[in-house]
């Protein structure tokens, strides 16, 4: 069975995840409205009651380094005085 | 074998249903419809705050976990504000320079912001909030910085900046009274900047950080008691762009570049493993404490997450086993 289940969802705020969710299954969050959820039965059903869409790995990977190729494409365009003291951002690979 | 009752001298209760979590802390009982032993446990965890409704990073953000503050934002220099209440945010009153790289201290009604950069030469400039509007105060700092690190839980408004980047990196410390900045004649042994700090003005903590462009980012920890930094326990790896609040006894550190998720927490010693944040990020805006604290914005994404995350300690029943 896989670890992780691949989602989008929009972070509404308060109450999105819970205390008791974070003891429940794992959740890690990314751009793009990316959600890495732990496959078993009670992030299953958070994902699903957060109106998720669930995703494939390769579908959640693009959607991310969709998002982080647009804030390369972004830094890029800077001048060298903006960009002073930030880091170009880099790739992300999701678990 | 010793008993239970020989051991914290009386019985363990009968109960028809479980002893509320927060009231049964260090309790053990039997549920008698369950037909377990049941206790409360402490745990720590990261859940979702409020979205804000501008995203934002490296930005300043200061106050409680139900009651705080973030102006401007890095890269884009904002002077937009606004404020947090434990469940949304509002807009708030509007800095007068908007500045990334700054540090920020105080409270929701009583707040401070200085130093940072809004494209051009580093800012000396320190602004105060009153819980409606910033006024620029005519104290200055005598070195202008970006990415320094500042106490968190000082008495508003009141402050330590420390470290930094002017030309290079920094090791100088600075101190607010409220009402004029002063050099303070202890320095930290290692010049970072994109360090992370906490503590109060008389018990500040600086941890990470890195030494240079292109330079080694650190896992040095130095503790400052109002007059000079001693060593303190190291990071367990060397982190850049990292968070902190609390106090120099009880201090949270997160998140780092790039997107870490690690939280850590200090006891004025050693640091240890706490719950991750949800979102790995780095360059996030902290207030609040070592147990009830807020983390503010970030990046990835740039330019600057709306998310938030409060840190809080709660309590949980658990059924007792032999595993």
């Amino acid at each position: 069975m896989a670890l992780f289940i691949y989602g989008t969802a929009t972070n509404y705020g308060k109450n999105f995840f819970t205390h008791q969710d974070r003891r429940n299954f794992f959740l890690r969050g990314y751009p793009a409205e990316v959600w890495v959820v732990g496959n078993n039965e009670k992030g299953a059903l958070w994902l699903a009651e957060k109106n998720g869409v669930e995703k494939t790995k390769a579908e959640a990977q693009a959607l991310v380094t969709a998002e982080v190729e647009a804030a390369q494409a972004a830094w890029d365009a800077q001048s060298e005085e903006e960009r002073l003291g930030r880091d170009r951002p880099g790739p992300i690979t999701l678990p | 074998m010793a008993t239970y009752k020989e051991i914290f001298g009386k019985k363990i209760q009968s109960l028809a249903s479980d002893i509320p979590a927060a009231q049964g802390e260090g309790q053990i009982w039997y549920n008698e419809t369950s037909d377990t032993f049941k206790t409360s446990v402490l745990t720590e965890a990261w859940a979702s705050g409020g979205v804000m409704t501008l995203g934002r990073y490296n930005a300043f953000g200061y106050g409680t976990q139900t009651a705080a503050v973030t102006s401007s934002n890095d890269g884009t220099y904002v002077t937009t504000t606004e404020e947090y209440n434990g469940s949304s945010w509002a807009g708030a009153g509007a800095l007068n320079t908007g500045r990334g790289g700054g540090r920020a201290g105080g409270t929701q009604t009583d707040g401070i912001v200085f130093a940072g950069a809004s494209g051009g030469p580093n800012s000396t400039a320190t602004e105060t909030y009153d819980g409606t509007s910033y006024t620029t105060s005519p104290a200055t700092m005598a070195a202008g910085r970006r990415n320094l690190a500042s106490s968190t839980n000082s008495s508003a408004p009141t402050a330590t900046a420390f470290g930094g980047f002017e030309a290079a990196a920094s090791a100088v410390t600075e101190e607010f009274n409220g009402t004029s900045w002063a050099t303070s004649p202890g320095s930290m042994t290692t010049a970072r900047y994109k360090l992370g700090g906490a503590g109060t003005q008389t018990a500040a903590l600086a941890f990470g950080g890195i030494d240079g462009p292109g330079g080694t980012v650190q896992s040095v920890t130095e503790a400052y008691d109002g007059t000079s930094w001693a060593g303190g326990g190291a990071l367990p790896g060397a982190e850049d762009q990292i968070t902190g609040t609390g106090v120099s006894t009880a201090a949270l550190a997160f998140g780092g570049n790039p997107g870490v998720t690690t939280t850590l927490g200090y006891d004025g010693t050693a640091w240890s493993s706490k719950p991750a944040l949800a979102t790995g990020r780095g360059y996030m805006m902290g207030c609040g404490t070592g147990t009830a604290a807020l983390g503010i914005g970030g990046i990835p994404p740039a330019p600057g997450t709306t998310a938030t995350e409060e840190f809080t300690v709660a309590a949980a029943v658990k059924t007792v086993t032999t595993s």
